[in-house]
């Protein structure tokens, strides 16, 4: 049962974190609009598109996640959405630094 | 899984030597949604990624990779805060007469947000192999990262509060 509830906690924490990223992206995509930059606005679109996939992707891992923890069997692996987020967010933050550089 | 039964009818030569081994050894599930090649249940080979983590080491509790997959996140949460504290400086700077001291504190904010979520994935990797290897768990740079950017940040934020009082 505790099993269970840490699986949940995970998929709760991705919704959570994609939600935020998605949110932050959009936030950055009105900005560039408003200074006019071309690329800084294409780099927030797939920002969102990547922070929408991890949404979708952690919902339907959910089912997967619960089954491998009750038979206590092994970790089924980080999925791609992992280590692209933490890209996004890199992404999100060069992205804020050229803006306030730049103008 | 679909996409699964259509690469089987490829030519030997066209699969992934790992992947064409570990499917054909039974009771494997499909590729990922997303193409990354998840783990097989009952056959010994996996093929879960990053292989510098899961080469390594023996299998650990599911419910460590669980908390160490949710302190991933949790950072990744923590750096979104940083790029949110530098779009909020960003707006305030057009609003005040000082023109450099928020845009500058903004680019701080950024690229402390930036590292972080680098960091967050390498004390990802750091961590998971050191439950693996069964070694005491490492200390985390990007933690330091992230309180050196909220000092400065506090600092520049100091300094804005005594130059304007001037």
């Amino acid at each position: 049962m505790e099993a269970g509830l840490q699986a949940e906690r995970t998929t709760l924490a991705w919704q959570r974190t994609g939600l935020a990223t998605s949110v932050v992206a959009l936030v950055m995509l009105r900005l560039a609009v408003l200074r006019s930059s071309l690329f800084i606005g294409t780099a927030s679109a797939v920002v969102v598109f990547i922070a929408a996939a991890a949404i979708v992707e952690g919902a339907l891992r959910h089912s997967r996640r619960m089954e491998r923890v009750q038979t206590s069997g092994a970790h089924a692996g980080l999925p791609l959405t992992g280590p692209a987020l933490a890209a996004a967010c890199t992404v999100l933050g060069t992205a804020g630094a050229l803006l306030s550089l730049v103008g | 899984m679909e996409g699964w039964r259509v690469s089987m009818a490829l030519p030997s030569h066209l699969h992934p030597a790992g992947l064409a081994a570990t499917r054909s050894s039974g009771g494997c599930r499909g590729p990922h949604p997303l193409l990354w090649p998840d783990e097989c249940d009952g056959c010994g080979a996996m093929t879960r990624r990053p292989r510098r983590v899961y080469d390594q080491g023996q299998e650990t509790d599911p419910r460590f990779s669980l908390a160490n997959e949710r302190t991933l996140l949790a950072w990744l949460r923590s750096s979104l805060a940083l790029v949110v504290a530098g779009i909020a400086l960003l707006t305030l700077a057009e609003l005040t007469q000082v023109d450099w001291l928020p845009e500058s504190a903004a680019a701080v904010a950024f690229a402390g947000g930036a590292a972080t979520a680098i960091l967050a994935y390498r004390q990802w990797v750091r961590v998971e192999l050191a439950l693996r290897l069964s070694r005491p768990l490492p200390s985390n740079l990007g933690s330091l990262v992230f309180l050196g950017s909220i000092l400065v940040l506090t600092f520049i934020g100091a300094l804005a509060v005594l130059t304007s009082s001037t």
